[in-house]
């Protein structure tokens, strides 16, 4: 022992010779790299390269030693030389290939995100769009290849209908993404978007990672540990709420309770409906966060609603009003648990679970809806040198009863049950840092007709400059038809669509400018004769369609100081023969020709940021019994200017207004008509508008922290 | 003999760190004047190398680490093009972590994370303003509470506490108190060793002007 640290300290102060160390430093095309760090390992002894690559140094050590090659976005390089004697030596150094320094695919997706770089959209843009009043669809709906309906809210994709988009949080899905509401008043999705720090939405092309959806994909991302413990108060035109977070080393839980109703905003602003008693819903919200070790997160989310309204609306058929009272109760488990492996992969666990009721008591008929659904999921991800894999399996289970009882007492019950199984598998390849392919599979066994499916997905992106990609998509996907029809009939088969895309992304210091081409082909689609739809054999998959079109969507937060703006445009052609339709007929959800305009500005004199939108949809199709051609109609065209500002009146109090459809514009969504027609042979109709003119929102939110300094904006 | 031995020993491996440490100083001190001399962009990357070379061959020390996170804020101080200037911040954030793997609960790094988000603010300050603001104010507050006479921790709250009040108009004391109350702790505080973090009074600047307007102001 003391031998050899005598033998050490000798070895390390008698000896004094010293040799030179030099040489070039290049990347594999011999262009010379400078700023690489060149050094003897566990010494000080090294230097750094200049313009040419070049370094050279003086080493006091001796014998072997091993010299270090290190630079940013390069593999570090490692070799045994001798310094006893001068060393000269050329290294090229090799790029580092992988996940993280790979071009992104970003085919058919748009991102809302702080982590990652070049994304289009920040999670507060989900929040602060005007005219979206902070719904995550709304925002949504100003993005491309979507289609504003006006009379449902919800997220209609590029041809596709609402149905086709699944929503998923921390990777699992959710259940029942809109609150109800009745026929023709647009519901909001049941998530404040301030819950969130991530927002992916794909308009098609999407990972095998994501099933049971035919055209859109919408994966949101919850709030991880957050940075302090506060109460928020909540005052609006339409309730009230107050939460909790409670924060520790190294976990938090937030509660929630919020009361929402609509009958004094209805007393004062009048509407087009006839609302006996308005909707109101009461709303308790519970999350958990919770790090285990360091390299982990479980992430529990639970939320109970119960939302109810009464109304009354003049029918089309005969001169009687429907009576419409509805309970909906909504119950939305979720957790999941993430844990790094090592420092290249990761492991996924997720659980959800939704329960449903809704009483619906239309005239003297009473229909009882119970749906009870769970998904489990887990993933592996590992990183291997410039090669990605996913594989991952997910059981997704559905119950659903319809109990529908007619004025005479009798009774009709129908059901069905699904259980879905499915596994997947993806491959992410980084050819180069410019080049990046992915392949995927899943597989997926549907209990309810016992058929399998296989639906390949591959994509690709490519580095065209700097800041530029190009990047395409192709992909088949596969989905369960809807509860209206399954309820029906269990003779059908899946649905299927494929997708083809190509797009350009070109991001740079606050200009993103971005267009894509799309095809996509559906097949296999349920159709049913509308004459005898309680007859289960008439459901065949019989129907087909196809949507192609061009988004183009440009952003700029540069040009004029404090303002940011963004433009999109979609054009879209489509047509489908699907459900009731008698031909291949563009669908009415779809509209020709999208615009939208959103424009924000921060004006820091008087401390609010203003917001203002607008969007355009050219006139929707509807079928008039009483025209020759189906679907062959069209509404007139669709515009709405909405407007936003929130003032920060001290750091802890914001005062919020949004307004809708300022220019008062009596948009028509479709048209209503009589089951029969008239003793003149004539169908009478009644436009399907909005149920008032504007929606005028007020809320002034306040925040409590400890300190009393803590900004509230982020929680608008 | 066994004992004599052991004394040997230890007396050597005593003398030996110190040695050892002699060196370490001296090539810290030398180096971290490099990094003050630095100017342009391009002359902080050999100093950068240099620390990183440091901290490499001692592995116990958080030192290196920190001057090297340090040294690429000055670096990114001097870079025009945001997303050029975030990657550099991204790359300080990195070897600020390698340093507090070294340290835990050091002071000087709690503050310096905060500082350095404070500096990715400006790169998009519309959306992170709001997101990083908190987790920066934690930072100091904890520096703060763990070491209430720390020149920087004190500077840096004062500044961000200074950037709330004037844009909402409110009362100045509070921050100017605090930016006041850290020019007196620069002079007064004199740094644990010759390497231990020393810099920021030069960031008082403008403040130290605003501020004593405001003292004129409410003495009137």
């Amino acid at each position: 022992m003391t031998k050899a640290l005598f033998s050490i300290l000798l070895f390390a102060t008698t000896i004094a010779a010293t040799a030179q160390v030099k040489g070039r430093v290049t990347d594999e095309n011999g262009e010379s790299l400078p700023g690489a760090n060149v050094y003897i390992k566990d010494t000080y002894d090294g230097a750094t390269t200049d313009l040419d690559g070049l370094f050279s140094f003086i080493t006091a050590e001796n014998g072997e030693q091993i010299i270090v090659i290190s630079f940013i976005g390069f593999e570090p390089f490692e070799q045994k030389i001798d310094v006893s004697k001068p060393v000269g030596m050329n290294v090229q150094l090799k790029e580092i290939v992988n996940r993280l320094s790979g071009v992104t695919i970003t085919a058919g997706s748009f991102e809302a995100s702080d982590k990652k770089k070049a994304t289009v959209l920040k999670p507060l843009d989900i929040a602060m769009t005007a005219g979206a009043t902070a719904d995550i669809s709304g925002a949504l709906n100003k993005l491309p290849g979507t289609t504003t309906n006006g009379e449902t809210g919800r997220l209609f994709v590029r041809g596709g209908t609402a149905n086709e988009t699944q929503a998923f949080i921390d990777g699992v899905l959710v259940h029942n993404f809109y609150s109800a509401s009745p026929n023709n008043v647009p519901s909001r999705s049941r998530f404040s978007p301030f819950l969130f720090k991530g927002t992916f939405f794909s308009a098609g092309g999407y990972s095998a990672e994501y099933g049971q959806a035919l055209s859109s994909v919408l994966a949101l991302s919850s709030n991880d540990i957050p940075d302090e413990t506060r109460t928020d108060l909540s005052f609006m035109t339409v309730g009230t709420d107050v939460s909790h977070t409670q924060k520790w080393e190294n976990g938090s839980i937030y509660g929630q309770v919020q009361y929402t109703d609509l009958n004094p905003y209805n007393n004062i602003i009048k509407q087009d409906i006839d609302w006996e008693d308005g909707f109101s819903s009461t709303n308790g919200t519970f999350m958990l966060r919770q790090r285990l070790s360091k390299n982990d997160m479980l992430k529990v989310y639970a939320n109970y609603d119960r939302s109810s309204f009464i109304l009354n609306r003049p029918s089309v058929n005969d001169f009687n009003t429907d009576h419409i009272d509805l309970v909906n109760k909504n119950g939305y488990f979720n957790t999941s648990y993430r844990l790094a492996i090592g420092s290249h992969s990761t492991g996924f666990i997720g659980l959800s679970y939704g329960a449903t009721t809704e009483d619906i008591l239309l005239n003297e008929m009473e229909v009882k809806v119970s749906q009870d659904s769970y998904h489990a999921k887990t993933y592996f991800t590992s990183d291997i040198s410039n090669v990605t894999l996913k594989v991952g399996g997910e059981i997704i289970g559905t119950d659903e009863d319809e109990d529908v009882t007619l004025a005479d007492d009798s009774k009709e019950m129908s059901d069905y049950s699904n259980t879905l199984v499915a596994g997947f598998t993806e491959l992410d390849y980084y050819v180069t840092n410019g080049v990046t392919l992915r392949a995927g599979l899943r597989y997926s066994h549907y209990s309810i007709f016992d058929e399998n499916t296989l639906s390949p997905r591959l994509s690709m992106a490519f580095k065209t400059g700097e800041d530029a990609q190009i990047s395409a998509a192709y992909g088949k996907f596969h989905q369960l038809p809807t509860r209206d029809l399954l309820i029906r009939s269990h003779q059908m088969s899946y649905e299927r669509a494929d997708h083809y895309m190509i797009s350009y992304q070109k991001i740079r210091n606050g200009y993103t400018f971005r267009s894509e081409i799309y095809h996509k082909e559906y097949n296999d689609l349920v159709k049913y004769d509308p004459a005898d739809r309680f007859n289960p054999t008439v459901y065949l998959n019989s129907g087909e369609g196809y949507a192609r079109g061009i988004d183009i969507f440009w952003r700029d937060t540069k040009t004029i100081k404090n303002v940011d703006y963004w433009v999109s445009y979609s054009y879209m052609d489509t047509k489908r023969d699907h459900r009731d339709y008698l031909s291949l007929a563009r669908p009415t959800f779809a509209a020709g020709h999208n615009v939208s305009l959103v424009y924000k500005q921060f004006i820091s004199s008087i401390k609010t940021q203003v917001g203002a939108s607008y969007s355009f949809n050219s006139g929707r199709p509807y079928n008039d019994p009483n025209a020759e051609k189906f679907n062959g109609s069209r509404t007139k065209n669709y515009s709405d200017l909405s407007f936003n500002f929130a003032y920060i009146y001290k750091q802890n109090v914001i005062l919020y207004v949004s307004a809708t459809n300022l220019l008062g514009r009596n948009n028509v969504f479709g048209y209503e008509f009589e089951d029969e027609a008239g003793i003149d042979d004539f169908y009478e109709s009644r436009p399907i508008t909005q149920p008032a003119k504007r929606f005028l929102f007020v809320g002034l939110f306040i925040t409590l922290t400890r300190d009393q300094a803590k900004n509230n904006l982020e929680n608008l | 003999m066994k004992t004599l031995k052991l004394t040997i020993a230890c007396t050597l491996l005593v003398t030996a760190s110190l040695a050892q440490s002699k060196k370490y100083i001296e090539t810290m001190e030398a180096s971290i004047a490099e990094l003050y001399a630095a100017e342009t962009v391009e002359s902080f990357d050999p100093v950068i190398n240099k620390f990183t070379r440091i901290g490499q061959a001692e592995k116990m020390q958080w030192e290196p680490y920190y001057y090297a996170s340090l040294a690429n804020v000055f670096k990114a101080f001097r870079i025009q093009d945001l997303q050029v200037k975030d990657a550099v911040l991204d790359q300080a954030l990195a070897s600020l972590k390698q340093a507090s793997e070294l340290s835990e609960n050091n002071v000087e790094i709690v503050l310096f994370e905060g500082f350095i988000n404070m500096i990715k603010i400006g790169v998009d300050p519309a959306t992170r303003g709001q997101t990083l603001s908190p987790g920066i104010m934690a930072s100091f507050g904890k520096a703060m509470k763990m070491d209430p006479d720390n020149p920087r921790a004190t500077l840096f709250m004062g500044q961000m506490q200074f950037g709330t009040a004037q844009f909402f108009g409110s009362d100045l004391e509070v921050p100017c108190g605090l930016i006041n109350r850290s020019i007196e702790l620069f002079d007064s505080s004199s740094p644990e060793s010759s390497i231990a973090p020393a810099w920021g009074k030069s960031m008082v600047g403008n403040y130290v002007e605003s501020c004593s307007g405001e003292e004129t102001e409410s003495k009137k």
